[in-house]
């Protein structure tokens, strides 16, 4: 009977934590995931495939690191660069290129280097210089990974862009020609390029349905992750971080799972684990821009769950990895 | 001049529409910064922008079939996550409840960090004999006495927050508390000042006070780790319910 009041205060507080993290979660990413969805449909629609490739070299190796800078001038979370990376991919770039832009990107960019910055500005370690080159090597070795697994795989193209022939009917060759195995010569881009006002309705249409078919899934994503939040026991998270393997743990288990926006989870890794672990801090600053929970349920929109499994296995294993050793080789991180 | 209504494009043209509108009431109405930060705005005004255009297009082409229909449930997770947010910004949303700053992550993880105090823009020179906090010297003053308790022991304090009283606090003890926000009310948390009354306090939990008095410490286990480490204490003089600022919440950054 005792149990009633108590429960209820728990249940009032747990309904008091979710409310509050699914609001703050939601207003954080929807904007970007709109934004990307919009920078996404424009390339779809203005930028010829030819240009990218132009951009991005056929080289796979180069097509990585150039797509690695180009994550470093986007100034996008990661909701944001899910669609981006989901175009560029089905624009034809390997998709090594397009996961190594996923996670850098919102490793790397502007607005996550100067909040790290100020997170741990008059602390002992350049953190903000340890995410962005740590972080890079670990993303420049996931696409690396990506890149072996993927090898020989076809290229996906954009559904809209594969050429649709309509069979011909019966009769429909002119007398004389006789079948002929080349496929109809289509018409040049050029002389079918429809107008400005036609392309920007385009967009429009683009960026409606593709944001509405994502957010479904990042509203799964924040409300999982705001669920943990609500749940998870106090002390959860700091646990035992004296231990460095333990506490590398911890700390890509956090950043997994509180699903923090990449502007933001500087403060949260200082206030979490910079006094107590430097190594638990800096795989929660890699790997939490890189995967989270939230992004992992916007991707199962678009990977089939089990590449889906094995990329999270990558991403984490990799960035722990890293960490690891960051830490033995740099004073100060241990 | 028989054309139907499109129904996923009058759905997707009222919820576009909708979240816009949203998106300019909590801008309005001063609501938004209890869930962002403010230098988010303009990255919600750029977004309730696109979402007016797009509503603004769907109605346009309410006759004309779209790429794709979305079944109705499709538009579920956002009557959901938008009727939450509402619910949180006009109830217990920014009202000084204790639980909204989630308690079991948030107040240890502040004081963490406050007390480690590898400060923020930490003011510079000796504090002065009178230590008066508003809004925007909150933070460095906080991190200025928890950096060092000691060296303000005895000076006047005057703070302002709301109540909140720990599991496990002494009767006569309370924090007086302000959230902390750094990008969204996400990784909202809550921080304060220990306060110690000569009385047991009949002032409840979520009050929002003024209190003067003057500044001890404490060895006080912050962290929850076991480990207790000194932190600052108010030795209250006087604890009032006073007329809440405009904002309970703090910006460091």
């Amino acid at each position: 009977m005792n149990h009633a009041p108590s429960l209820f205060a728990w249940l009032y507080t747990a309904w008091g934590v979710f409310e509050t993290t699914l609001t703050g979660l939601a207003f954080e990413t929807i904007p970007f995931l709109l934004l990307g969805t919009l920078v996404s449909s424009i390339i779809h629609v203005f930028v010829p495939d030819t240009v990218l490739r132009r951009i991005f070299p056929r080289n796979r190796i180069l097509s990585i690191l150039v797509a690695l800078v180009a994550g470093v001038f986007v100034p996008i979370c990661e909701c944001g660069t899910v669609p981006l990376a989901k175009r560029l991919h089905e624009k034809g770039l390997p998709l090594s290129t397009a996961a190594a832009f996923l996670v850098a990107a919102p490793l790397a960019n502007p607005m996550t280097i100067v909040s790290t910055y100020f997170a741990f500005e008059g602390g002992p370690v350049p953190m903000f210089l340890y995410r962005a080159g740590f972080g890079l090597c670990a993303a420049f070795i996931i696409a690396l990974i990506v890149e072996a697994l993927s090898r020989g795989k076809k290229v996906a193209a954009a559904p809209e862009e594969r050429p649709r022939f309509r069979p011909l009917a019966a009769g429909a060759v002119p007398p004389g020609r006789g079948p002929s195995l080349q496929p109809p010569r289509m018409p040049s881009v050029s002389a079918r390029r429809p107008d400005l006002f036609s392309r920007l309705a385009a967009v429009l249409d683009h960026t409606s349905s593709d944001f509405l078919d994502s957010a479904r899934f990042l509203i799964a994503g924040i409300s999982a992750a705001a669920l943990v939040r609500a749940l998870l026991p106090a002390g959860a998270i700091t646990g035992s971080l004296r231990l460095r393997l333990p506490a590398v743990g911890i700390g890509a288990l956090s950043a997994y799972t509180l699903s923090l926006c990449s502007s933001a989870d500087a403060f949260v890794a200082r206030s979490l684990f910079a006094p107590l672990s430097y190594p638990a801090a800096l795989v929660f600053l890699m790997l939490g821009p890189m995967i989270d929970l939230k992004n992992s349920i916007l991707l199962a929109r678009f990977i089939p769950l089990r590449r889906l499994a094995v990329f999270i296995a990558i991403v984490v294993i990799v960035c722990a990895a890293v960490a690891l050793v960051a830490s033995s080789l740099v004073r100060g991180l241990a | 001049m028989n054309q139907e209504i499109s129904p996923t494009r009058a759905a997707r043209g009222l919820l576009f529409m909708s979240i816009s509108f949203f998106f300019v009431w909590l801008i309005n109405t001063g609501k938004l910064e209890h869930i962002v930060h403010p230098r988010m705005e303009p990255w919600i005004i750029a977004a309730g922008l696109v979402f007016f255009v797009l509503s603004f297009y769907q109605t346009v082409q309410l006759a004309s079939a779209p790429r794709r229909a979305d079944p109705l449930s499709h538009f579920y997770p956002f009557v959901l996550v938008f009727g939450i947010a509402y619910l949180f910004v006009t109830t217990a949303g920014f009202q000084p409840e204790p639980f909204q700053a989630a308690p079991s992550l948030a107040i240890q993880t502040a004081l963490v960090s406050g007390h480690e105090a590898e400060i923020h823009n930490a003011g510079k020179g000796p504090l002065p004999s009178r230590i008066v906090f508003d809004d925007s010297t909150y933070w460095t003053l906080y991190n200025r006495l928890y950096d060092d308790p000691k060296a303000a022991l005895g000076k006047e304090i005057r703070v302002a927050g709301f109540l909140y009283r720990k599991k496990g606090f002494p009767e006569d003890s309370v924090l007086i508390a302000r959230n902390l926000m750094w990008c969204c009310s996400a990784d909202m948390s809550m921080i304060g000042f220990l306060a110690r009354s000569s009385a047991p306090l009949a002032i409840p939990d979520g009050t929002w006070v003024e209190a003067e008095g003057r500044l001890g410490s404490i060895d006080y286990d912050v962290a929850g780790s076991g480990k207790k480490s000194a932190v600052p204490l108010i030795m209250l003089d006087s604890i009032n319910p006073a007329r809440r600022s405009a904002s309970t919440i703090i910006y460091p950054y």
